[in-house]
C-alpha cells in the first residue's frame, strides 16, 4: 500500500490544536488591545481625563504630540538635573541606536572577515575567544567598567559608548565567521591575478556579498540600542534617549508628563521607527530569527 | 566549488593589512574585557573610607554583604530572581517549545502568528510593559500599585510572559523549519501522531537550542530585572530582582564613585557562583539530552 506524505499539507484541527489556536489568538487579541490602548488614549485630552475608558473621546485631542516633541524634560545627569529639548532627546537616540549599531556591526563584520580568511594563529585565537568569552557568564562587571571609563576620560561621552560597543564579542561574529568561511576562494584569486590589493579584495569582492547578512544585523543592532535604556543611562547619564525618557518619567513625576495619555503618546512616538523598520523590512528579520538573535 | 582556505601566513603586506585593521577591535577587547574584569577584582579590593579616600582591604568590600541587613535584603532579591527563572523554565520555554509545533506544523493561520508573535521583540519591552501597566491601572485592577507581593509578583510574571512568549515561540519554530522533510516524512510513513512526532522527532532535533537556552537562563539568572524598570521605574521593592538591585546601585554612582568597590565585590561573588552552576548545567544537559540520532 502507497502512503502519500504532503509536507506542505496544513496541519489539521483537533480538540488540542483547537485550543492552541484558541491561547495563541487570545495572546495576539491581547497585544492588539494594548496598541489600540496606547493610541487611542495618545489622543485623549489629560485634562478632561478623570475615569479611563479604552474607547475613543468624541472629540480627538491632538495636542499630546506636539507637547511631547516640544517638551524639555529633566534629566538627573551627574551630580545634577539638566533640562534636555526633546529634538536632542530623539537626535541622541538617532545618533545611539545608528552609531553604535553601526561601529558594532562594522567591527564585528571585519573582525569576522580577517578570521575567516586570513590562516594566522591570532585568528584561530580570536575565533575561540568569542566561544569561551560567550560561554562564561560574568556578572557585575560594570562597576570596572564605569571605573575604567572615567580612567581613560570618557565617561559620559558619545566616544566613550561607541568605543564601548566597538567590540568584536557575540554570536554575530560566529554569524558572520560562518558566512566568509563559506564564500569561494576563487573570487579572491581572480581579483588577486588582476592587481587587487587586500584591502580592495575585502571592500570590493567580500563586502558586497555580506551586504544581505550586514544589512539585517545592523537592522537588528538598531532596534536593540533604540530600545536600551539602560546603556546610556550608566555610560552617558547626560546624553538622554527617547528610551531612557520613558523610564524618567516616572522617576521624576514632572508636571508636564504626569497624566497617563501623554506618558502614552511617548510609548507610541517611540515605538514608530521601529514599527516601521519591522513593516518595511519583516521578510528580512523574520526569516533570520533563529538561535542567538538571527541567523546569515 | 572551490571553498575559501584563506591566506597563508607570509606575505608581508597582507600581514600589515591584518594587523591594521585586527588592531582596534584586539585593543578594545584587552581595555574592555581583560583590563576591566582584573580591575574588578583591583576594585573590591578598595576600600573607601571617606567619599575620596580608599584604603587596601582585601575582605572589606565582601564581607559587608553578609551583615544581617544586607543578606535579608539580597536574599529577598534572590528568591525573585529565582522566582524568575522558574517561570522561564517551567512556562515560558515550554510554552514557547509547545506552540512552536503549532507553527511548524502550519496550523490555521501559523503565518499570521508568525507575524504577530515577532512584533513584541521589535517594539521595546518597556513600551508594551508601559502600556501594560497603564491598561490595567485604567481597568482598575490595581495590583501592580497597591497589591500584595504575590499580586504584584504575578502581574509582573504576567507582563514578562506577555513579552517574552513570541520570540520563544518563534526561535524554536525556526529551529523546527530547518528538520529535513525526509525525517518527518519517515515519521508520518511509520503512522506517527501528532504527539508523537512532537516527542520522537521534532524535540530531539531542536533539544540544543533548548539546552542553549537552559544554559543562558541559569547564566542570567543573577542579571535578570524582570523588566521592573518598566512596572516601577527607580522603586521597585517586592518585586525586585538580584540583577535590577544592582543595576540600581550601579546608576547611583554616576556621582558616587565610592560606591563602585562594594557593587565589584558583589558582582565578583555573584560570578564565583554563576559560572560553576552553569558549567555543571551545561554538563548535565549535554550528557543526559535526547539524541538526534
Amino acid at each position: 500500500m502507497k502512503v502519500k506524505v504532503d509536507m506542505k499539507r496544513r496541519g489539521k484541527l483537533t480538540p488540542l490544536t483547537s485550543v492552541m489556536l484558541a491561547i495563541l489568538s487570545l495572546y495576539c487579541v491581547a497585544m492588539g488591545i494594548l496598541f489600540v490602548y496606547a493610541v487611542v488614549m495618545s489622543f485623549k485630552d489629560p485634562a478632561l481625563y478623570i475615569y479611563p475608558t479604552i474607547w475613543p473621546d468624541e472629540k480627538i485631542y491632538l495636542y499630546n504630540y506636539p507637547k511631547v516633541l516640544n517638551a524639555r524634560p529633566a534629566f538627573r545627569a551627574v551630580g545634577k538635573v539638566v533640562n534636555a529639548p526633546m529634538s536632542k532627546i530623539i537626535l541622541n537616540s538617532v545618533i545611539y541606536a545608528l552609531g553604535c549599531g553601526l561601529v558594532n556591526t562594522t567591527v564585528t563584520c571585519v573582525s569576522a572577515y580577517l578570521c575567516a580568511s586570513y590562516k594566522y594563529k591570532y585568528s584561530k585565537i580570536v575565533h575561540t575567544t568569542v566561544i569561551v568569552v560567550m560561554a562564561i557568564p560574568i556578572i557585575g562587571s560594570q562597576a570596572a567598567e564605569l571605573s575604567m571609563l572615567r580612567f581613560i576620560n570618557l565617561y559620559n561621552s558619545w566616544i566613550g559608548l561607541l568605543i564601548l560597543k566597538a567590540n568584536f564579542l557575540g554570536m554575530y561574529f560566529l554569524i558572520f565567521y560562518e558566512m566568509f568561511k563559506s564564500l569561494p576562494i576563487t573570487y579572491r584569486e581572480a581579483a588577486t591575478l588582476d592587481g587587487a590589493s587586500d584591502w580592495r579584495v575585502m571592500m570590493s569582492v567580500y563586502m558586497p556579498l555580506a551586504s544581505a547578512t550586514f544589512g539585517t544585523i545592523l537592522l537588528m543592532n538598531f532596534i536593540t540600542y533604540w530600545n536600551d535604556y539602560q546603556t546610556p543611562l550608566l555610560y552617558a547619564p547626560s546624553h538622554p534617549t527617547l528610551s531612557r525618557f520613558l523610564i524618567e518619567i516616572t522617576r521624576n513625576s514632572q508636571d508636564d508628563f504626569d497624566s497617563m495619555p501623554v506618558q502614552l503618546t511617548t510609548t507610541v512616538i517611540l515605538s514608530i521607527p521601529t514599527l516601521l523598520i519591522f513593516l518595511i523590512f519583516q521578510k528580512k528579520l523574520m526569516s533570520n530569527l533563529t538561535i542567538g538573535g538571527i541567523k546569515g | 566549488m572551490k571553498k575559501s582556505k584563506g591566506i597563508q601566513a607570509g606575505n608581508r603586506k597582507s600581514l600589515i593589512f591584518y594587523i591594521i585593521l585586527m588592531a582596534i577591535p584586539t585593543i578594545q577587547f584587552v581595555l574592555f574585557y581583560i583590563c576591566v574584569n582584573f580591575n574588578s577584582f583591583l576594585l573590591a579590593f578598595k576600600h573607601y573610607t571617606t567619599t575620596d579616600s580608599y584604603e587596601i582591604n582585601l575582605t572589606k568590600n565582601f564581607t559587608d554583604w553578609f551583615s544581617p541587613q544586607n543578606v535579608e535584603l539580597l536574599g529577598g532579591y534572590l528568591r525573585n530572581s529565582l522566582l524568575a527563572f522558574a517561570l522561564q523554565l517551567v512556562v515560558t520555554t515550554p510554552l514557547g517549545v509547545f506552540f512552536a509545533f503549532y507553527i511548524f506544523k502550519k496550523m490555521p493561520m501559523a503565518g499570521f502568528f508568525r507575524v504577530m508573535l515577532f512584533v513584541p521583540s521589535v517594539v521595546s519591552a518597556l513600551v508594551v510593559l508601559k502600556v501594560y501597566t497603564e491598561f490595567f491601572a485604567g481597568a482598575e485592577l490595581l495590583w501592580l500599585s497597591n497589591g500584595t507581593r504575590v499580586q504584584k509578583l504575578v502581574m509582573v510574571f504576567l507582563g514578562n510572559i506577555l513579552v517574552s512568549f513570541g520570540t520563544s515561540v518563534l526561535l524554536y519554530a525556526n529551529k523546527m523549519s530547518a528538520i529535513a522533510p525526509e525525517v518527518m516524512e519517515s515519521a508520518q510513513l511509520d503512522g506517527a501522531s501528532g504527539i508523537k512526532e512532537f516527542i520522537y522527532v521534532v524535540f530531539p532535533m531542536i533539544y540544543p537550542t533548548f539546552s542553549v537556552f537552559l544554559i543562558t537562563s541559569i547564566a542570567s539568572l543573577l542579571t535578570n530585572q524582570l523588566n521592573n524598570f518598566a512596572f516601577y521605574g527607580f522603586d521597585a521593592q517586592a518585586t525586585a530582582t538580584f540583577g535590577y538591585y544592582l543595576f540600581i546601585q550601579l546608576e547611583k554612582t554616576s556621582n558616587r564613585v565610592y560606591l563602585l568597590p562594594a557593587l565589584s565585590a558583589l558582582g565578583l561573588m555573584a560570578t564565583a557562583v554563576t559560572i560553576p552552576v552553569t558549567f555543571i548545567v551545561k554538563f548535565f544537559v549535554t550528557k543526559f539530552g535526547p539524541s538526534e540520532d
